[in-house]
């Protein structure tokens, strides 16, 4: 604490700085789950033989890979507003833009967990008589999500550091915070690796919860 | 009843079944036998639309299988595979319930109580709860025909059910098909167990390069094969 006291003119700044790592949990979470469930239904997508649905998920990958995520940022926070007449919050537009990018990445993570899975799983379920819903939902992702698991979560890691450019649209994260006490006491020093050491206490709590979970799964099956 | 009629299917240009006929009777347990590469899986795979033949049709108890009824008419023909393929994410008493409650509606009790009689029948009560990678080949085999008989299908198709298995297995595996043979399904059992084949096929088909060119009970065709290619085959195997 004493160190503390050198750093900032007070515990609050500390302390409002560490509240911003709840404001980017809720980005990194949201947005991995949602960009989870895009992920899911361009997978299958691409996996359809349904040309118009493959070439949709490819073109969709393929753009929201090879442009920059703060160029997607701005355009879903200034230029898409600006051409509907519609505000959008930093919040909001923080969620759309990294679901809708990582969405992207995470497709490709599902696709491969798919097509790594035996195609003997396919032909029993078919056997069987299950629809295609059934198979995909109940034998395929199943056994291919616990192998995509470090990948994914992965793309959370990243996600999670990358979402410090939402403090460019003026979102009240980790990143954000840090700068404003920054600005304010004069010294980027304390801020900074406050924030830092949050962004990196958050990382290894996900990676730890990841492992957990992981060995649970091989445990279950073992 | 099964019927295939002038089923043709090619895999890249090449020609793997050639209108190859065939009416199989409820009931009936035929063996297929022939050469690697012949088309004796693909004809199997045709039978289930696993694979779509190029021409010809496939009919179920009348109906003619097309890509939109297949899934529904897949329930009523079960499926055994060389590498049993059971969901290794599911244990033994889930593999077998799965389908019967999510695919045809039964509830959990009904369909539980029908998994351990088939446990039972197949002599693995006892691992009702283990996963699939804790069980021997033979076990495995075993709890994939279990898992087929479990939706009661009219017929079921084995590709060379016991090929991967070790020889102290086999015995287990012929078994239990053994007991399936003549209580009403129709079986067709792709295998390179002549003896098993000889001793409870009520016919042999034997296939070569994407025909069938012999069809036969077991006693003609195994002391008179009519063709060379047979013959040939016979002295190899025998
Ligand atoms: N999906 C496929 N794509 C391309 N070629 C295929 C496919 N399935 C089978 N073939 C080819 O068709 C031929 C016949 O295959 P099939 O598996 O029906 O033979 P088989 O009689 O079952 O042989 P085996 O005793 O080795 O299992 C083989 O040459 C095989 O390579
Ligand atoms: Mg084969």
């Amino acid at each position: 604490m004493t160190m503390m006291h050198n750093l900032f003119e007070s515990n609050s700044s500390a302390w409002y700085i560490i509240q911003g790592a709840w404001v980017t949990l809720q980005y990194a979470g949201a947005s991995t789950l949602l960009g989870f469930i895009l992920g899911i239904i361009l997978s299958l997508f691409k996996l359809s033989h349904l040309r118009p649905l493959e070439y949709l998920a490819r073109a969709y990958t393929s753009i929201f890979r090879g442009t920059p995520l703060l160029l997607q940022l701005s355009f879903i926070y200034f230029a898409i507003p600006a051409l509907i007449g519609y505000e959008i919050t930093a919040f909001e537009a923080g969620i759309a833009a990294f679901s809708l990018n990582s969405g992207a990445y995470i497709s490709e993570i599902i696709r491969a967990g798919i097509q790594a899975i035996d195609k003997g799983q396919f032909e029993a379920a078919q056997s069987l008589g299950l629809s295609y819903l059934q198979m995909m939902r109940d034998i395929i992702l199943p056994q291919s999500l616990k192998n995509i698991l470090p990948a994914l979560v992965n793309e959370m890691v990243n996600l999670l550091k990358e979402s410090a450019i939402i403090s460019t649209i003026g979102g009240a994260d980790l990143m954000r915070r840090a700068q404003l006490v920054a600005a304010d006491e004069y010294t980027y020093f304390g801020p900074l690796i406050i924030a830092g050491i949050c962004y990196y206490t958050l990382v290894l709590i996900l990676s730890s919860c990841a492992k957990l979970v992981e060995n649970k799964l091989n445990t279950a099956t073992a | 009843m099964i019927e295939l009629k002038k089923i043709s299917k090619s895999f890249s240009g090449k020609c793997i079944l050639k209108d190859i006929s065939l009416t199989a009777k409820q009931g009936e347990t035929i063996a297929v036998i022939g050469p690697s590469g012949s088309g004796k899986s693909t004809l199997l795979r045709c039978i289930n639309f696993m694979e779509v033949p190029d021409a010809g049709t496939v009919s179920i108890g009348g109906t003619i299988l097309n890509l939109t009824n297949a899934s529904e008419l897949r329930k009523k023909i079960g499926m055994v595979f060389q590498h049993f393929h059971l969901f290794p994410h599911f244990n033994v008493l889930n593999n077998i319930t799965y389908a019967p409650t999510q695919v045809l509606g039964l509830n959990k009790d009904e369909a539980e109580k029908r998994a351990y009689q088939l446990l039972d029948q197949v002599g693995l009560t006892e691992k009702a709860n283990s996963y699939p990678n804790a069980l021997s080949g033979g076990q495995k085999q075993r709890v994939a025909i279990a898992r087929t008989l479990a939706m009661n299908p009219e017929a079921i198709l084995f590709d060379e059910p016991t090929s991967a298995l070790d020889p102290e297995m086999v015995k287990e595996v012929l078994a239990v098909i053994r007991n399936l043979a003549h209580t009403g399904i129709t079986l067709l059992i792709v295998t390179h167990e002549m003896n098993f084949a000889k001793e409870l096929a009520d016919r042999i088909l034997f296939m070569d390069a994407g025909n069938i060119i012999e069809d036969a009970t077991p006693d003609k065709f195994f002391t008179e094969p009519q063709s060379k290619r047979a013959q040939r085959f016979l002295e190899k195997v025998l």
